[in-house]
């Protein structure tokens, strides 16, 4: 399976090569190739989309619904409704939303320090094995989350934490671990992007101006590829959010369970459909919450970071 | 206030590959001195400049800032004050603080940087412009801005790529006298790279021309201008009427038989052997139509066409197979057919080996 996305990875790296991730201007502003929808074609398009849409709404709908419904069996809509869901889950169990927080903002901030090192060598650097880094950098996307949580459990049950004298896999370390490498390719994909942008002139007055290679990072480089790598790592937080496949393998105990693997304790729970679904509800909201801050952050730039 | 410092470059050369962008390069250039780096797109003067800010190691040969090797010497550590081609002002920061930076870096007093920065940008003439972002500046401006950024520092030499070929024509004119006041007045040593030779002839003290990474000439404009040390420099610099030909006597002048059977005399200079294959070289603007006090060489041409270019008629002549071109006062009337001899002073016609 891993063998198979790996091989697939390499020949698509092969023949689309780095360069196609940078951003080409064509000259014409995306805004003018758009074209407007007129008359009868509306009405085929207009109901077309919003069945779409309403389609792809309704299981968040159901999620909402029964976060707030006490019985809800035979029909359409909950009979009662009731809010002892959302304090079952923010006063009983409230360790499931405050460890994602923690661990997706933990693997985040590495997601971001780590994809601006490496986009920043990939794009200014010239050294050996460069290939190969480029290539680690990108692999998390090719293996699928079981094989890695599996791949993980094994590698580090073994593994003890210098001083602590436990296992890497009885802690939670593993968590927000495994989530960074997972998610490092927004980072990476994000700076590489926004990296490009950056004429290497404005490095080199810096430098011409006094200031060492660090210095030139931190005050020019940094700031000028903020808004990028941030979006970049938005993106690696919600994705870390909804993590399933690695979550249930790597979780070690429920206090230190994370907003994932709690909706999936509770739903092998018979009464546990109605906490599940507030958990749901929380983590759509922080997705939406996130993609909408970098969508405004990037605006039309969002695709970029999409391109595979 | 300026530390100023000569520049010296050694046998310096530079491999991009196949190219070779700095080709056995030799320089010395005087503290002080406005010295230009001239020569057609590609021939490798950005390389050199970028050699001298230390931006490029070279392959071979060494740079000196007076008698300190700087070879091997980061370009953090030159200061040099460049002023790229394309600005490269920081959009994420002010004016002043895009000035401020180089002084910034150098942990001087918050005191003494507000002062420096607001005296120079006096100096480019951006006073009250401190608080606008590069993308609210004219050309222009952000031409200012990059200039002040690089002279605040005081650099022990100021380096200018191409720095007004992004502005256009009347501007380009306006900054060139600007740039040549503030030099003169700060008397820092200036190393300018253009590939534009009026530009060159107008600005500088000195001018190197380059061509395939190597340089060709190092002189003043006027001598660039009328002793041109091979074709390629008297073609690149303003236009040429070539006369190839063989030596055919020396005596008091030097006699050359030229291809399209005309003689023409020169001046001697050293090394002139009879037989040798030469070029003779005339402006168009050193030709007249009457016959010079000093002693000339005239050449008999079929006039093909006459064009108004404002200050004067440029005629187009055939001597044989050969094409002529004249410069001649608009005044006298002239038509396609017409025969007509030009005069060119014997001093005014120069002698060039032929190369290769
Ligand atoms: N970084 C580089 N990599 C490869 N070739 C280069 C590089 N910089 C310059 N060259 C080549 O070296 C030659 C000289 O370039 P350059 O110094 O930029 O010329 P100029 O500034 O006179 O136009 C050109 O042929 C150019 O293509
Ligand atoms: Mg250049």
């Amino acid at each position: 399976m891993a063998g198979v996305s790996l091989l697939v990875l390499f020949l698509v790296r092969k023949y689309i090569s780095l360069r196609q991730y940078s951003i080409v201007s064509s000259g014409i502003s995306p805004a003018a190739l758009v074209k407007k929808i007129h008359g009868k074609k509306m009405l085929v398009v207009l109901p077309l989309c919003i069945n779409i849409i309403l389609v792809s709404l309704l299981p968040h709908i159901g999620i909402l619904l029964a976060s707030f419904a006490k019985v809800w069996s035979m029909t359409y809509l909950p009979e009662t409704f009731t809010l002892e869901h959302y304090s079952e889950v923010l006063f009983r169990t409230p360790q499931f939303i405050q460890n994602t927080l923690l661990y997706c903002s933990l693997s985040a901030v590495f997601d971001i320090v780590l994809g601006a090192i490496i986009s920043y060598l990939m794009v200014r650097k010239t050294f050996p094995g460069k290939d190969i880094l480029d290539g680690l950098a990108m692999l998390p996307f090719a293996i699928p989350g079981i094989v890695v949580g599996i791949g993980y459990l094994r590698a580090f049950y073994r593994f003890e934490i210098p001083g602590l004298g436990i296992p890497l896999t009885a802690t939670w370390f593993i968590l927000p671990i495994s989530y960074m490498i997972r998610r490092l390719p927004y980072t990476v994909r994000s700076s590489y992007a926004s990296l490009q942008q950056i004429h290497i002139s404005l490095e080199e007055a810096s430098m011409n101006l006094g200031a060492n290679r660090l210095q030139t990072f931190l005050r020019i480089t940094m700031p000028l590829m903020l808004t990028g790598i941030i979006a970049g790592g938005i993106l690696a937080f919600v994705n870390a959010v909804v993590e399933i496949s690695t979550t249930l393998f790597l979780t070690p105990s429920l206090e230190q369970a994370s907003l994932s693997f709690g909706i999936y304790q509770y739903i092998y729970n018979p009464q546990g459909k109605g906490p599940a679904s507030a958990l749901g509800v929380f983590a759509i909201l922080l997705v939406a919450i996130s993609i909408f801050i970098v969508q405004k952050i990037l605006g039309r730039r969002m695709g970029t970071i999409f391109r595979a | 206030m300026i530390n100023m410092v000569s520049v010296k470059l050694v046998n310096v050369i530079k491999r991009f590959g196949e190219v070779i962008a700095a080709d056995h390069v030799n320089l010395n250039i005087k503290d002080g001195e406005f010295f230009t780096l001239l020569g057609p797109s590609g021939c490798g003067k950005t390389t050199t400049l970028r050699i001298i800010a230390g931006f490029y190691h070279p392959d071979n040969g060494s740079v000196f800032f007076d008698d300190e090797d700087v070879t091997n010497l980061q370009p953090e550590k030159r200061q040099t004050g460049m002023v790229f081609q394309n600005y490269a002002l920081w959009p994420h920061m002010k004016v002043s603080e895009n000035v401020a930076y180089g002084l910034k870096v150098r942990k001087i007093s918050r005191n003494e940087i507000k002062e420096r920065v607001t005296r120079i940008l006096d100096l480019v003439q951006l006073q009250g412009m401190e608080n606008r972002t590069p993308f609210q500046l004219s050309g222009g401006q952000q031409q200012r801005v990059a200039l002040a950024r690089a002279l605040v520092i005081e650099p022990k030499v100021l380096l200018l790529d191409e720095p007004l070929s992004n502005l256009d024509a009347k501007l380009r004119l306006e900054m060139r006298r600007e740039i040549i006041q503030i030099q003169k007045k700060l008397g820092i040593t200036t190393i300018y790279v253009t590939h534009d030779q009026e530009e060159a002839l107008s600005v500088s003290d000195r001018i190197a021309i380059q061509h395939h990474g190597s340089i060709q000439q190092v002189a003043s404009p006027k001598e660039i201008y009328d002793r041109p040390k091979n074709a390629f420099i008297a073609d690149f610099i303003g236009q040429c009427n070539f006369f190839p030909g063989t030596i055919e006597k020396v005596n008091k002048y030097v006699t050359v038989a030229t291809d399209v059977e005309e003689r023409l005399r020169t001046l001697k200079y050293d090394d002139v052997k009879i037989g040798d294959r030469v070029i003779c070289v005339v402006r168009p603007e050193n030709f007249s139509l009457n016959k010079p006090t000093k002693e000339f060489n005239v050449v008999e041409c079929e006039i093909t066409s006459v064009i108004f270019i404002g200050k004067s008629n440029r005629i187009y002549g055939k001597i044989g197979d050969m094409t002529v071109l004249a410069e001649i006062p608009t005044d006298v009337t002239v038509e396609p057919g017409e025969r007509l001899s030009l005069y060119a002073s014997i001093d005014e016609t120069t002698v060039l080996p032929i190369t290769s």
